[in-house]
């Protein structure tokens, strides 16, 4: 293979300098090894500078799998890693990975500290709707009086005392929810390292299709603050109207950030 | 409560593995726009067309639709040479042996043929040629418990078309103009 056009395609960083190869097969059943540079290791597979592209969904399925695993393969074996996005190649050999390490060797390894000890956690918050409102209107006198006056009066006027209650009980939610997500968020960054709010609306399993997500985060989280968060979260998943999604541990995917690498 | 990684969690790594992680500067990585090409496939079934667009992807893409719709939705697809001479809005039915609902559009008489274009969906509602024409009348009907004019159309097929628009009278004409110039 010509050094020109030859690439390595990277999976994750490690905080130790370790001569590496993996009986696991990487991405597409590429051989994985490590370059290593002082005590930084790159994990990495060799490949072309012209990156290939996955024949259908499936194999793109299969091959993102591969590359989790290697992910999660070296954050088991040798700790916390800065992970990297799926499909990253960067061009040239192993020499062009260790300069590459050198150059950034004072970043990489306050990252890789930062991270030590630690993994990544999604947590997810759904409300239900019907049970809230329910709720909402047994805590308020007034509003079940108006509930139960709309039985017995015409049907046109009762559909616009429908409809003004149906918004009262809306308004009450949304206020009760939004204190809570305060309240939730707060106690969970108490367990945290570090917290993101998500933006992007999460792909959820069927069950959650009908409840609403109102609290969205990443959580960096200690090995031994996991249990705490977990208990909170139980806490939480306790309450009438409200469950709680907790996944992880993944490798900091969304903490990384190294301004100008 | 413990932390849950198992299949339904996939998808929760997806988000992270294709839109987060490390990311290295432009010059080192080869990618498209942001995105690697060995992702593409799977990026281009999950993503939403807005993280595509952020990325990139669909703006080539995206300006080639929209110049050939700019192009094709300013006019009707006249044929070359062709000549407009009558255009109404109404509504047309079929008659084929069952009975069809009414259906509205943009209905085109020419020197050619006489067609119908929805320019939303940029295709033919329908289309025929003089020639396909055995005869032309008007026919009071009934619609909505209402009698009215209906422009009825029979082709040599024994199939019908029902038009009806506003100015049906002077759209009969037009038509009977086409239709009599093909006679000759």
């Amino acid at each position: 293979m010509n050094r020109n056009n030859e690439g390595r395609y990277l999976y994750s960083v490690l905080n130790r300098g370790i001569e590496a190869e993996f009986a696991e097969a990487g991405v597409n059943g590429a051989r994985v090894y490590t370059v290593v540079y002082r005590d930084l290791t790159a994990v990495v597979h060799a490949c072309s500078d012209r990156p290939e592209t996955a024949d259908g969904e499936d194999e793109a399925m299969e091959w993102i799998l591969e590359h989790i695993r290697v992910v999660d393969l070296t954050t088991e074996k040798f700790g916390t890693v800065v992970p990297f996005a799926f499909g990253t190649i960067i061009k040239g050999d192993d020499e062009v990975v260790s300069e590459w390490l050198g150059e950034n060797y004072a970043a990489l390894k306050a990252e890789l500290s930062r991270f030590e000890g630690k993994a990544e956690y999604s947590v997810q918050i759904f409300y239900e709707q019907e049970l809230l409102s329910g709720e909402i209107l047994k805590k308020n006198p007034g509003l079940q009086a108006q509930k139960e006056k709309l039985t017995g009066i015409p049907r046109g006027t009762a559909y616009l005392f429908e409809r003004r209650l149906e918004q009262k009980i809306a308004e009450e939610t949304e206020a009760l929810i939004s204190g809570l997500a305060a309240e939730y968020e707060a106690r969970i960054r108490d367990c945290s390292d570090s917290v993101h709010s998500e933006e992007k609306k999460p792909r959820v399993p069927e069950e959650y299709k009908q409840k609403k997500l109102f609290v969205f985060l990443a959580c960096l989280v200690q090995d031994s603050k996991v249990q705490e968060l977990g208990e909170l979260l139980d806490r939480i998943n306790e309450r009438e109207g409200i469950c709680v999604r907790f996944i992880g541990p993944f490798a900091p995917y969304s903490f990384v950030s190294l301004e100008g690498i | 409560m413990l932390p849950q990684r198992d299949t339904c969690t996939l998808v929760d790594l997806l988000d992270r593995l294709l839109e987060k992680g490390l990311v290295l500067r432009a010059d080192l990585i080869i990618t498209i726009a942001g995105v690697p090409l060995i992702g593409l496939n799977l990026v281009a079934t999950l993503a939403e067309m807005e993280t595509m667009l952020k990325y990139g992807i669909f703006e080539g893409l995206d300006k080639t639709t929209r110049e050939w719709a700019l192009e094709h939705n300013q006019g009707i697809p006249f044929m070359e040479g062709e000549k407009a001479l009558d255009k109404a809005y109404g509504s047309y039915r079929f008659d084929r042996g069952k009975k069809t609902a009414w259906k509205y559009g943009y209905i085109y008489v020419t020197d050619r043929r006489i067609f119908s274009w929805d320019k939303g969906l940029r295709r033919f509602l329908f289309e025929f040629r003089p020639e396909e024409v055995k005869a032309v009348k008007m026919e009071k009907r009934l619609y909505n418990e209402k009698e009215r004019d209906e422009l009825c159309i029979q082709f040599q097929d024994e199939t019908s078309l029902f038009l009806h628009v506003e100015r049906i009278r002077d759209f009969k004409k037009s038509i009977e103009t086409v239709l009599s110039s093909f006679e000759v």
